[in-house]
């Protein structure tokens, strides 16, 4: 026995030894950040990516033709100095700045950027139908200009010209005939950050480029890993115990409510995230009377499910245009009130023929689990305020994500809810999907109105931004008249960090986390 | 010419599985033998019907992947596009007989989601994982649950057997996500002793040339102590979970077959000579009471993979089980069938190779 418990005491030490070991300072001091996400990768070519994570990667590690200004929604330069339009608003000309260099010292030249977009145009991503939508050619006539044609006039094209698909790719890097949605090289770009290593299953390993042109700060991170996580209450968990320096995307209401109170810990709300609203399906009956949707919107309670349901960890939504963009403002509230009004509610309802006996009676549907787990939870509140009038009796109704988003943006639902987060930062991304009556119909909401289109398309086109706010202002009050949809909050992105390693981050409204502002201690 | 990890593995083990299943035929009895020949041949079908069912089911429930791929952007003429790409406009028959043609070929087809990669490809990343995690989870939980069930049958009636047995009743009925969720709280936030999730620290992740994805065995081949470290120090968490879950059964399995070899006349006499009762209990009793575990391993390997999809999920750990959780939701046909597929043929050779054991230690087993 005695040499059995020799050999169990041996390995137990060899355990401890070994673990001990881990724990043993690096040897090289690498100033790194970890930062945890639940999100996924999709895919790493910058001519077919189209979800958010994805482009925050690759606003990491390269540049597009416009860029957010730090911290805020606004688009500024990118590795675009200057631009402007032709006479009939058609084509735009980029004018490149000196100094743009890949990891490798090689200059950036402006057919790299004609190369991404052209890619983009003909091999059919996820970006693909955004991109042919507003671009029908791309030119450079010189290394340092890009001239881009579009399909129709766009005063938004600034914006547009943000998204990830202006980046510039180096010649040989990507096939000009094939989609690569995982390089096995990783991604790298003219930008702060060079992907040095992956894997879409546990971690992403940046380190700094060392020919980026801005230059870093001298309390930035040499090197960032993005690790991912299952869930957000594992995340929160291993920021609180101190796994990872940052945790962001996504933390539910629950996780950033219980971190908030966690000494050590910071929590940063970003001011930024998507927006939720009622789908009220115009196709059908009875969403296709105008006073049924207004009396429902006179009915909604926003507050109430903020502070009830979600703990104020969420801010009430009062347009589908967030503040913070072109001609946001609080048209629902102007024109219903912020509160619950069951009198105007029932005058509407009784015009339109509905009484004790007769009550309006519809099918209101929502995904259980999509939304996080207080989903259900906005839904009994929802229920109950629109039930304030025994002129209205709601069936709630519960469905499956994978059918539900087919049958709330088909036409199978009277009524539903849904998220939405905009592919460019422009008024124009949160009006034009749902209120213009070729849109409208894929959103599951069958608007039409020719005054809305007409506002839109003079929206769209506009580039004077005096102009296009009045349009948008004008769109908007017709929005919240007609009822278009009913938006009900926001759900601001929170990211919360550790004190001990992390001084301050820099996120804005548009979620663009840019990784070389992080300041460490 | 280029073995992917998966590849390998599976070629290793059914190497080795295959080695053992000719010398049992060779070494065995003609009952053993017709035994072998037997089940070899009624795992093919066992397989191809389960392959069958996952096939259909994937295809009945509500969603698609491409509803799944585009979300509420993607407009009718993209969607049409998507399905037209992926096959998904054939009748349900042709693309069965399309899927079965490929299995033939070993070929597992491509993800329907996240990059179209191929599924070979991404489970040589994720089997190495779930390996990784539900080995030691089996040895502690047999090792552990044997062992205290011997100890537990040594002191009958007393505290500590009423203790275990209460605890293999909890350990059984525990939900190992929950449980999962509670090692986290406790030795994650309040004692600080563990990591949350995840399989390596990041930072000593970068320094690990990784040649099996098996972490631990990356790190002792390449003599990366830290990695090693840190690898175990990672597995401590989840295959402490999983091993809990499991370990309730073993436990009361072993109690109850020892407390029986106690009392057979064999003991009586040993005992009658004068031999040490924990020789007795833990080198007699216990070697006989072996015979019927043996076979629950192997009927408790398809709950370990079980187990193993709860705790990966719970523990971030990218294994086979989250990867099953994570496609299903994406509703990726191919990958869902891919690892059912590579389940169902695990279980099918462990539950062969169990009941070879058997045979083989029991020569009191006829067939």
């Amino acid at each position: 026995m005695k040499r059995h418990k020799l050999i169990l005491i041996a390995s137990i030490l060899v355990v401890a030894a070994v673990i001990l070991a881990s724990c043993a300072p690096a040897e090289e001091e690498i100033k790194t950040v970890i930062i945890g996400v639940t999100d996924e990768i999709s895919s790493l070519d910058f001519s077919d990516a189209y979800s958010t994570h994805d482009w925050e990667l690759m606003r990491n590690v390269n540049v597009p033709l416009t860029d957010f200004v730090p911290g805020k929604a606004e688009v500024g330069t990118g590795i675009a100095e200057s631009w402007e339009v032709s006479a009939d608003d058609l084509t735009w000309t980029f004018h490149l700045s000196d100094g743009w260099k890949y990891p490798d010292g090689s200059e950036l030249v402006a057919a790299d950027v004609v190369r991404t977009v052209e890619r983009a145009m003909t091999l059919e991503g996820d970006i693909h139908g955004v991109v042919v939508a507003y671009i029908s050619g791309i030119e450079a006539p010189d290394d340092k200009t890009v001239v881009i044609h579009l399909v129709n006039p766009r005063g938004d094209f600034p914006q547009i010209a943000s998204m990830a698909f202006t980046m510039p790719t180096q010649e040989g890097v990507f096939p000009a005939d094939e989609l690569v949605f995982f390089p096995e090289e990783g991604i790298v770009g003219v930008g702060p950050w060079q992907m040095v290593e992956y894997d879409p299953a546990e971690q992403v390993v940046l380190e700094r480029n060392p020919n980026y042109k801005k230059g870093f700060g001298a309390d930035a991170p040499d090197r960032v890993i993005v690790k991912y996580y299952e869930d957000a209450t594992s995340m929160a968990l291993a920021v609180e115990n101190g796994d990872i320096d940052i945790s962001w995307r996504i933390l539910g209401p629950p996780e950033v409510q219980r971190l908030s109170e966690v000494e050590g810990l910071t929590a940063v709300n970003t001011g930024g995230g998507g927006i939720r609203y009622l789908v009220l399906n115009e196709a059908r009956e009875p969403m296709n009377d105008k006073n049924v949707r207004q009396a429902l919107a006179y009915l909604l309670d926003r507050d109430e499910i903020v502070d009830r349901v979600m703990q104020g960890t969420v801010n009430p939504l009062y347009s589908m245009v967030p503040p913070g963009f072109l001609a946001a403002g609080e048209y629902f509230v102007d024109r219903f009130g912020a509160g619950a009004n069951v009198s105007a509610a029932e005058d509407l309802l009784r015009a339109s023929g509905y009484s004790e006996d007769n009550p309006l009676v519809f099918d209101l549907w929502y995904p259980p689990e999509h939304y996080g787990t207080h989903a259900a939870q906005i839904f009994q509140v929802l229920e109950q305020q629109f039930e304030a009038t025994p002129l209205i009796q709601v069936n709630l109704q519960s469905q499956e994500w994978g059918t539900y988003v087919k049958a709330c943006t088909g036409d199978e639902y009277q009524a539903c809810y849904l998220g939405w987060f905009f592919d460019y930062p422009d008024t124009s991304n949160y009006l034009d999907p749902f209120a213009e009556s070729a849109s409208s119909p894929h959103m599951g909401i069958a608007y039409a109105s020719e005054q809305m289109d007409e506002l839109l398309h003079a929206g769209g086109a506009e580039s004077d931004q005096a102009v296009r706010a009045q349009l948008y202002t004008d769109a908007q009050e017709l929005y919240a008249e007609d009822v278009v949809t009913i938006p009900m909050h926001m759900e601001a992105e929170y990211a919360v960090f550790r004190n001990e390693t992390i001084s301050s981050i820099t996120i804005g409204p548009a979620l663009i986390f840019d990784y070389e502002l992080i300041v460490m201690k | 010419m280029n073995i992917s990890p998966l590849s390998g593995i599976c070629i290793g083990s059914l190497g080795i599985a295959l080695v053992f299943i000719i010398f049992a035929f060779l070494r065995g009895s003609p009952g053993l033998r017709s035994y072998i020949l037997t089940r070899v041949v009624l795992t093919l079908p066992m397989v191809f019907i389960l392959v069958t069912v996952i096939f259909f089911i994937m295809r009945v429930i509500p969603g698609d992947p491409v509803t799944s791929e585009l979300g509420p952007r993607g407009t009718p003429a993209q969607r049409e596009h998507m399905r037209e790409q992926l096959g998904l406009n054939d009748p349900i028959l042709v693309q069965y007989v399309k899927y079965l043609g490929k299995i033939v070929r070993l070929d597992l087809g491509t993800a329907l989601v996240l990059g179209n990669r191929p599924i070979v490809d991404e489970l040589s990343e994720r089997l190495p994982a779930t390996i990784e995690l539900t080995l030691p989870a089996m040895v502690i939980a047999v090792g552990f649950g044997v062992l205290s069930g011997a100890y537990a049958a040594q002191h009958r009636k007393k505290g500590v057997d009423y203790g275990l047995r209460l605890f293999s009743i909890a350990a059984y009925s525990i939900p190992v996500f929950w449980l999962g969720l509670i090692l986290q709280v406790v030795f994650g936030i309040g004692l600080d002793i563990a990591p949350i999730a995840g399989r390596i620290d990041p930072i000593i992740n970068i320094s690990l040339d990784r040649m099996t994805n098996v972490l631990t065995l990356d790190a002792l081949i390449t003599g990366n102590w830290r990695a090693l470290g840190s690898a175990l120090h990672h597995l401590f968490l989840p295959s402490l979970a999983l091993a809990t879950v499991l370990t309730g059964v073993f436990l009361r399995l072993s109690r109850i077959n020892v407390i029986e070899s106690l009392v057979e006349d064999y003991i009586l006499a040993g005992r009658a000579r004068g031999i040490r009762e924990r020789v007795l209990v833990y080198k007699h009793a216990l070697s006989n009471a072996l015979i019927p575990i043996v076979t629950l391993i192997g009927l408790q390997f398809s709950v370990l993979l079980a187990g193993a999809i709860l705790t990966e999920t719970t523990f971030s750990w990218p294994g086979m089980g989250l990867y099953l959780v994570e496609r299903i939701g994406q509703r990726d046909y191919t990958a869902v069938q891919g690892v059912i597929l590579v389940f169902a043929l695990s279980v099918a050779v462990i539950s062969l190779l169990t009941d070879i054991i058997y045979a083989f230690i029991d020569p009191r087993v006829r067939y």
